[in-house]
């Protein structure tokens, strides 16, 4: 089965390229903060992930809702949705592991029920029920609704994570980025803008090779039953 | 460097790099099923 294209080839060769850049950067080239020290080379990844898990459930929730809205229901929506959905479990795993590895230096302890840390976990629990949804023994079109609605149901809990931290008294840092006064500058926040652009690329990367690899199987199973009809027609004619 | 600035490297690039792996040897064997 090929899934690979130029399209593809591009983003996994920028994917690499990019992320021993971001190392480069990351261990060697940026200087060590004045508060956190060295873990601040761990600012490099974290903030990076956890967009990339926000962008991919964004992802399911457009390609869920333009399921769910008849005039563009398209079996396209619902395998994208599934794709962006698994992808967005592996970044969302990792925005937990390089938060939980940051906090134990910096907070003095692997895990606390933060509002942020919380409302994540909830977001993976939620994305770990889409998938298992999407492997029920359901009709296709049933299970596809239901994971669209399911899709949503995760999708709303993104603003909860983001502005947690506003809404609550945390432990967890205010946004670093997305404030009047970012605090972060020069070469420290280029390579944190590098880092989201290549956590970026390297999701469009996987979730375009997950996308196709599905579509593939789709198709086989959709011509699997259209053949064994033909078979049982022919049956009948002799 | 610190122990764990290593860790949050290493667990990245392993997970990446992991679920790449996965993906290319599902795209092989011809999906998920």
């Amino acid at each position: 089965m090929i899934t690979s294209s130029p399209l593809t080839k591009f983003l996994g060769f920028a994917s690499l390229f990019g992320l021993a850049a971001v190392v480069w950067l990351g261990l060697f080239v940026t200087p060590d903060d004045v508060v956190q020290g060295e873990f601040v080379r761990l600012i490099y990844l974290h903030p990076a992930i956890a967009w990339t898990t926000y962008l991919a459930v964004g992802t399911v929730a457009g390609a869920s809702a333009l399921y769910l809205y008849p005039r563009t229901r398209s079996r396209f929506w619902d395998l994208l949705a599934g794709a962006a959905a698994e992808v967005g479990a592996v970044f969302c795993v990792l925005t937990l592991v390089t938060g939980s590895i940051w906090g134990r230096p910096t907070w003095g302890v692997w895990w606390t029920w933060d509002a942020r840390l919380t409302s994540s976990a909830l977001l993976m629990a939620l994305l770990l029920g889409y998938l298992a949804l999407r492997r029920s023994a359901v009709d296709s079109d049933a299970r596809a609704k239901r994971c669209a609605i399911a899709g949503l149901v995760a999708a709303a809990d993104v603003p909860v994570v983001h502005l947690s931290v506003e809404w609550w008294r945390t432990l967890h840092q205010d946004r670093t980025l997305l404030q009047p006064d970012p605090t972060i500058e020069g070469i420290s926040l280029a390579t944190m803008l590098l880092s989201i652009a290549v956590m970026t690329t390297v999701f469009a990367w996987m979730a375009t090779h997950r996308f196709r690899i599905e579509r593939r199987v789709a198709q086989s199973a959709t011509s699997g039953i259209e053949r064994a009809i033909a078979d049982r027609r022919a049956e009948g004619v002799s | 460097m610190s122990g764990y600035v290593i860790a949050g490297y290493v667990t990245t690039f392993a997970m990446l790099g992991g679920y790449a792996l996965y993906l290319v040897g599902l795209s092989r064997r011809g999906g998920s099923k």
